[in-house]
């Protein structure tokens, strides 16, 4: 699961990447054409004496690799911000207080409590829960399989049953709730009896 | 049951919590489920490149201090690109390709992240995807009396129905009232009720 921040420096990568490519494109066409734009023209063959003469310089060899290592390092971290996962592992309870003492639940434990519950309802295959920061909300994800033949009338209850459960057990209104269902491929196929 | 390791730091809970909640009522609903989009993709290729980049840096400083023998990738790039002619195909097809590929990043980098979830009748959040969606129809709809055969399409307004039947042909109309019956069950319990369309294919075996 990515960041939001993650997501927001992709997409502005993306956008730069995308406009370099179309300049880099319409100066292609530009020289290709030989066309004079407001009376200049590219010359015709390309030249890459400027660049071989800064190449060439005693200090250029030293801060390209620094740079280059500085580049390789901050891509590398990005490529692993894009692997790191979202999971909330430890809710504090709002009775907390300086009197009481620190309360803190095992958000996983009880998550996974609460997709057992409703696994066992009917047409549900499995379930398992975790808790998990999503666009800004602190969020309880079950996700269900259910069998094809499952009644959705009834799991819309049963979610909110649910629900209701760990909100009681919690007593944190600012968590979200959200069930994702999945329906298996194949039915079961149930055991015979002869 | 999952316990993944995660933010070791504790959730805090809100500094003035909302009045206790009233036995009974659900959590509410989270952001509805979307995609990251290609941008994700896009983005770590661009970053391997980056290093491909770093690398390329590297070797020139080692071939410079002779700790390595050969000639320098970025030499060997300079020297190539230097002396090219502009009115070649190869240009013109590079500048259409930069272009074309501009075209389609840009798509990618402004199109907003895709909705993954068609949401259930629920007070908390509760979704399934439109592929689930087709599943639970098939299988409702090849329960029905004479139906051999079903084909579903699914988008988020509406479900289109091809069912095959068997059964006499005059007993067209009785079957697309049973599948119609059949469905309504299923879509009811989503938040928007799609439309449903139902055509019946004769399987004259």
């Amino acid at each position: 699961m990515t960041t939001r921040k993650t997501l927001f420096i992709d997409r502005v990568a993306t956008f730069v990447l995308a406009v370099t490519f179309l300049a880099a494109g319409a100066a292609a066409l530009w020289w290709w054409s030989e066309r004079p734009i407001e009376g200049t023209t590219l010359s015709a063959t390309s030249d890459t004496r400027t660049v071989t003469d800064v190449v060439a310089q005693s200090w250029f060899p030293w801060t390209a690799a620094a740079v280059g290592v500085l580049v390789a390092l901050v891509a590398l971290r990005w490529i692993v911000a894009h692997a790191t996962r979202q999971t909330v592992s430890r809710l504090r309870l709002t009775s907390s207080s300086s009197t009481t003492g620190r309360l803190d639940v095992a958000a996983g434990k009880v998550a996974g409590a609460a997709a057992e519950a409703f696994a066992d309802t009917i047409g549900v295959r499995s379930a398992r829960g975790t808790v998990v920061r999503d666009r800004g909300q602190v969020v309880a994800r079950l996700d269900a399989t259910i069998e094809p033949d499952a009644d959705l009338a009834l799991l819309s209850r049963r979610a909110d049953e649910v629900a209701a459960q760990l909100l009681t057990v919690l007593g944190r209104d600012d968590l979200r709730c959200s069930l994702r269902l999945k329906v298996a491929a194949r039915g079961r196929a149930l055991p015979r009896t002869h | 049951m999952t316990t993944t390791p995660g933010t070791e730091a504790p959730v805090e809970a809100p500094v003035q919590p909302t009045a206790a909640s009233t036995a009974g009522e659900p959590l509410r609903a989270s952001k509805p489920p979307v995609g990251t989009g290609a941008s994700p993709l896009v983005a770590q290729l661009v970053a391997l490149a980056l290093i491909c980049l770093g690398a390329v840096a590297v070797q020139h400083l080692l071939v410079e201090t002779g700790a390595v023998t050969g000639t320098s990738w970025l030499q060997t790039t300079l020297d190539a690109a230097d002396g090219v002619d502009g009115r070649t195909p190869a240009v013109l097809t590079t500048a259409i390709a930069l272009i074309a590929l501009g075209l389609v990043l840009l798509g990618v980098a402004l199109k907003p992240r895709p909705r993954k979830g068609i949401p259930l009748a629920t007070t908390t959040g509760a979704h399934l995807r439109r592929r689930d969606l087709r599943r639970l129809a098939e299988a409702t709809v090849e329960n029905v009396d004479g139906v051999t055969g079903v084909d579903v399409a699914v988008t988020r307004r509406r479900v289109r129905v091809v069912a095959t039947s068997v059964a006499r042909p005059d007993t067209d109309d009785a079957t697309r009232a049973a599948i119609g019956a059949q469905l309504g069950s299923v879509l009811d319990a989503l938040e928007h009720t799609p439309r449903l369309t139902v055509s019946v294919r004769r399987d004259d075996v």
